[in-house]
């Protein structure tokens, strides 16, 4: 009767069960503490972390002053970061300058501020052509920058995270910090989008 | 991956929810920062067994999945293991299939209760 419902398992969950069940059974490593990680990834850091880095940078020029001198000691004051990150260097777009982030070797991310890397950063297209011809990676990927505006492009390399600081967008005189961490996007952290103008909710 | 479908995956990354795509996955991640707060290894040393199980695996193929990322993290964990003398693969096999004995009496005996109270129910009414 059950020999016919075998049961099913992708090897690799099957591999990262037994890698955590070996290292629970030799006192390496207790699973309490993976889901600690886990929960933590899940439920408390994401690109909202790092939005609210970001409109408190629009709001208080010495705040934006401390960001761009040291990235994760001004993250500190907010109580932003974690032992995943040992530097972090913040990089401020202006109209003339356009910066965005890549990891060509692997996928270093700043976890602690941006949460999980999504799928095209850590995809062989983003992370091998986006240096050689970043212009039309970005026009792919929806961001046309005209040909006066300069590209920097940044790549991740051992202890160094990024974060892209983006331009305030137009309109947004009258809104409040919490207003504006809203209308910062991840994709605006990591440098593939600009902010659009704000339009305000009456207007 | 073609220049649409990077464009498609900006959109979609853009509503998803950011979590982990698959529980193994979020096992791996969580235990390679684990061991990492536990000065099992540094995460420079994991940056490392991740580059080069990367760079293998692009050798003849492209990463445009979390499945196929994650796999090369699973064997730059393991590998790392390894090195740290922590696992080997004989033990590692042992694992696996003990895990796949528990999981499948488990199976099988759900599926026993089940056809049971079927028949119980069956013979009830």
């Amino acid at each position: 009767m059950s020999h016919d419902h075998k049961i099913q398992k992708a090897w690799q969950a099957l591999r990262t069960e037994a890698i955590e069940s070996l290292l629970n059974e030799i006192g390496v490593l207790d699973s309490a503490e993976v889901d600690q990680v886990v929960q933590h990834y899940e439920e408390k850091v994401g690109p909202r972390t790092g939005a609210r880095v970001v409109a408190k940078a629009w709001v208080d020029p010495s705040f934006r002053q401390r960001l761009l001198a040291d990235g994760l000691e001004a993250c500190a004051e907010l109580g932003i970061g974690g032992p995943e990150t040992e530097s972090l260097h913040v990089l401020e777009n202006t109209p003339t300058v356009h910066n965005v982030v890549v990891c060509t070797l692997c996928s270093c991310y700043p976890w602690p501020i941006l949460g999980l890397p999504p799928v095209w950063y850590k995809s062989s297209a983003y992370r091998s052509r986006l240096v050689r011809e970043p212009r039309t990676v970005l026009r792919e990927m929806g961001l046309t920058l005209s040909d006066e505006v300069e590209i920097r492009v940044w790549d991740s390399v051992s202890e160094i995270r990024y974060l892209v600081l983006p331009e305030r967008p137009p309109g947004t005189n009258s809104l409040s910090e919490a207003e504006l961490a809203e209308l910062v996007s991840r994709d605006a952290m990591i440098g593939v989008a600009r902010l659009p103008a704000h339009v305000s909710e009456g207007a | 991956m073609q220049p649409h479908e990077l464009l498609d995956q900006v959109q979609r990354a853009g509503l998803a929810n950011l979590s982990f795509a698959t529980p193994w996955a979020a096992r791996l991640f969580g235990m390679t920062l684990a061991a990492a707060q536990k000065r099992i290894f540094s995460l420079q040393d994991f940056q490392q067994a991740l580059i080069a199980s990367i760079q293998q695996h692009e050798v003849d193929g492209c990463i445009d999945s979390d499945e196929q990322y994650y796999t090369c993290w699973l064997e730059a964990l393991q590998d790392l293991l390894e090195q740290h003398e922590l696992l080997n693969p004989e033990q590692l096999g042992a694992f696996e299939a003990r895990i796949m004995t528990t999981a499948q009496e488990r199976h099988d005996h759900q599926r026993a209760v089940h056809h049971h109270t079927h028949k119980e129910l069956e013979h009830q009414a």
